[in-house]
């Protein structure tokens, strides 16, 4: 797993918030740099197009984003999608005054590494200090770096299928995942080469036997062979 | 002395000019003539008759007719001219052909439809110098007060009718000395001073009228045209200048780079260029048509205008723009929202359509495309946000924009009860070149 340096342990810990009202704003700058000394709040904003900007800007970005979910002018979970499908290097911090299982699912699919309700101070510092390691908390999570394989794939696979074949289109990845069992490979040796989690890759196997409509991974790489996929 | 009355005298002759352009219309025209001819046909056909016209009188009464056929060219100058030369006749020991009154109270309408002023003058000249010397009216009864020897008349006809109260300059109606009274064309008795009192002032009274009708049309029309300038002047924005931009943003890029054009290249910029000469032609097309109705041409602006799928249709209309972007190496995302119950009335949708063009285009010119863009729009039921966020280029080619576009776009939002702000834009400054907008247009 990469993580994203120095800052994991000990050194501060820059976070960006976003969340429309203004006051919540406020209240949440102060709050969060009394949670723990090595937090620092890089910037914060109202709107999720800024939010957005900054995090995917290499000058901006901060180690963890706590957003709000339900925002104004863009739900939490597409600013979360957008970062994520970027970049891993920023972790994704959901916080919500909604019940946290409205927004569980949605928020884990589109990149978040935690959810929590904003009154929970306590799992708002562990949350942050495990997103700044891009490590998820709670089971329903990913890792920065998973979700973002997966979901930049999907995005790639998205806006390919126009282009390509359709349904039966294979993104990079899932070929690659592909291609290495095809050459012998373990699912670990796997992870470890592309840089994902085990869980990852079994994810790319999965809906590559769904696109190609195979019945297991050797049906998969003969199809594969067949229409000279590698 | 000399040169200063001969400016005078040209300033006179410049405005009479204009006054005849003005007034000049193919009525006027057809009327001038028809009068002329009427009193001609009189003049010839009394002419040597017993009781008629002598061949002096034809003479003076087809100067008449010239200076009317004259007037139906140049109309005020004209109009004048045959007042005049009408009451010079009245005054004069000729006999008149009845049709000529007709041809002065014409004269009288246009030298009021010219100016008010000028033609409530000479409509009371003409009155009193035909009262006086046709109308029978006594001068002397006039200045030194009743008793004069002119009321001893006649005037079988009539009973002597009230003054016009508004017109103190009349005194009161005097019998016509005519029995049988003033024979217009042989058709239209007048008895006494008042019926052409009130012809005069009735001619007078059409022609200001008619003056007044014509304001008010050029009013309304130069409205129309100045409201049509303002939608060609929006929509050369909106579209002819957004396309040239970008063109020239391509060409810069392909400058900078350095490297041979490829033909995509070219073809790119063909296309962008063609599609820059159609918008053209739309826009003058909108032109040459005039005011055509507004709620027809937005709707063809906008296929697609269903409320359920909007989402949809809006990005399947932000991807031509997207991939402009990409081209000039914008790595961007367009986040659209579409919340359940959505509603968007026609003129917010065209406002949305045409102020995402602008943003696009607008980050084309002014952002930096290392800094990326990231624009969301949200669709709900309470209206319509719209959020940008690029970092401002430092070299903004100010050449491309006029800076009209995003102000007359909060112009338009705020007239709808929405709100525009943004922020930052200082290359250099506090925000690292950072500039954000975000607009609110509230449901209707």
């Amino acid at each position: 797993m990469t993580m994203d340096g120095t800052d994991a342990r000990g050194a501060v810990i820059c976070v960006g918030v976003l969340d429309n009202d203004p006051y919540a704003l406020k209240m949440l700058e102060s709050m969060i740099v009394r949670l723990d000394p090595s937090f620092a709040i890089a910037w914060v904003t109202e709107l999720g197009a800024v939010a957005i900007s900054r995090c995917l800007s290499p000058a901006k970005r901060p180690d963890v984003l706590v957003t709000d979910m339900s925002l104004r002018d863009v739900p939490g979970t597409e600013v979360c999608r957008a970062i994520r499908t970027k970049t891993p290097r920023v972790g994704l911090v959901g916080i919500t005054s909604y019940a946290l299982d409205a927004f569980r699912d949605e928020a884990a699919r589109c990149g978040a590494q935690a959810l929590v309700g904003k009154t929970d101070l306590a799992g708002l510092a562990l949350a942050i200090r495990g997103a700044a390691a891009g490590l998820a908390s709670g089971t329903a999570f990913m890792d920065a770096v998973d979700a973002h394989v997966l979901l930049e794939d999907a995005a790639l696979a998205a806006g390919g299928t126009g282009a390509r074949t359709g349904v039966g289109a294979l993104s990079a990845k899932e070929r690659e995942t592909l291609r290495r069992y095809a050459d012998g490979e373990t699912t670990k040796e796997i992870a470890a080469a592309m840089g994902v989690g085990v869980p990852t890759v079994a994810t790319f196997e999965r809906r590559a036997l769904a696109k190609l409509g195979a019945r297991s991974r050797a049906h998969a790489i003969s199809i594969c062979v067949r229409r000279h996929e590698f | 002395m000399r040169r200063a009355a001969e400016r005078r005298g040209s300033a006179w002759a410049r405005r009479l000019r204009s006054a005849d352009e003005e007034a000049g219309n193919a009525w006027l025209f057809m009327a001038y003539t028809l009068t002329a001819l009427a009193c001609a046909t009189e003049t010839v056909a009394k002419l040597g008759v017993a009781g008629g016209l002598s061949f002096a009188d034809a003479l003076c009464a087809f100067a008449f007719v010239g200076l009317l056929s004259f007037a139906a060219f140049r109309p005020v100058s004209g109009a004048a001219a045959a007042l005049v030369w009408w009451m010079a006749l009245c005054v004069a020991p000729v006999g008149l052909p009845s049709g000529m009154m007709l041809g002065a109270l014409l004269a009288v309408g246009v030298l009021g439809y010219a100016h008010r002023g000028v033609g409530a003058i000479a409509a009371a000249a003409a009155v009193l110098v035909w009262a006086c010397s046709r109308g029978g009216l006594d001068v002397g009864a006039l200045l030194f007060g009743q008793g004069g020897s002119s009321t001893s008349a006649y005037d079988t006809a009539t009973p002597s009718e009230p003054p016009e109260p508004s017109q103190p300059l009349e005194p009161s109606p005097e019998p016509s000395p005519q029995p049988g009274g003033h024979t217009i064309l042989g058709a239209v008795t007048l008895n006494g001073v008042v019926p052409v009192l009130a012809l005069f002032a009735g001619f007078l009274i059409g022609g200001v009228a008619a003056r007044w009708g014509h304001e008010r049309d050029r009013l309304e029309s130069g409205l129309r045209l100045r409201r049509q300038r303002e939608r060609a002047a929006r929509d050369i924005h909106d579209y002819v200048s957004n396309d040239l931009a970008y063109v020239i943003l391509r060409l810069d890029r392909d400058i900078a780079d350095g490297r041979t054009v490829g033909a995509d290249e070219l073809r790119g910029l063909r296309a962008a260029a063609a599609k820059a000469l159609g918008h053209t032609h739309e826009v003058i097309a909108l032109i040459e048509r005039g005011d055509g109705d507004e709620a027809a041409d937005g709707d063809e602006r906008m296929p697609g205008n269903r409320p359920a799928g909007m989402g949809e249709a809006l990005r399947r209309q932000c991807e031509p723009w997207e991939s402009r972007l990409r081209t000039l190496g914008f790595e961007g995302q367009t986040i659209i929202v579409e919340q359940p119950g959505a509603e968007i009335g026609g003129e917010t949708r065209e406002l949305l359509d045409g102020l995402l063009g602008e943003l696009y285009a607008n980050i084309g010119r002014h952002a930096d495309p290392a800094g990326g863009y990231v624009l969301t729009v949200r669709l709900s039921p309470s209206g319509v946000d719209v959020a940008l966020a690029d970092t401002a280029s430092a070299r903004s080619p100010d050449a491309l924009s006029s800076g009209t576009g995003l102000a007359r776009y909060r112009t338009r939002i705020e007239r709808m009860g929405g709100s525009m702000r943004v922020n930052g834009g200082e290359p250099n400054g506090g925000t690292g070149g950072e500039w954000s907008l975000a607009v609110t247009i509230p449901t209707a």
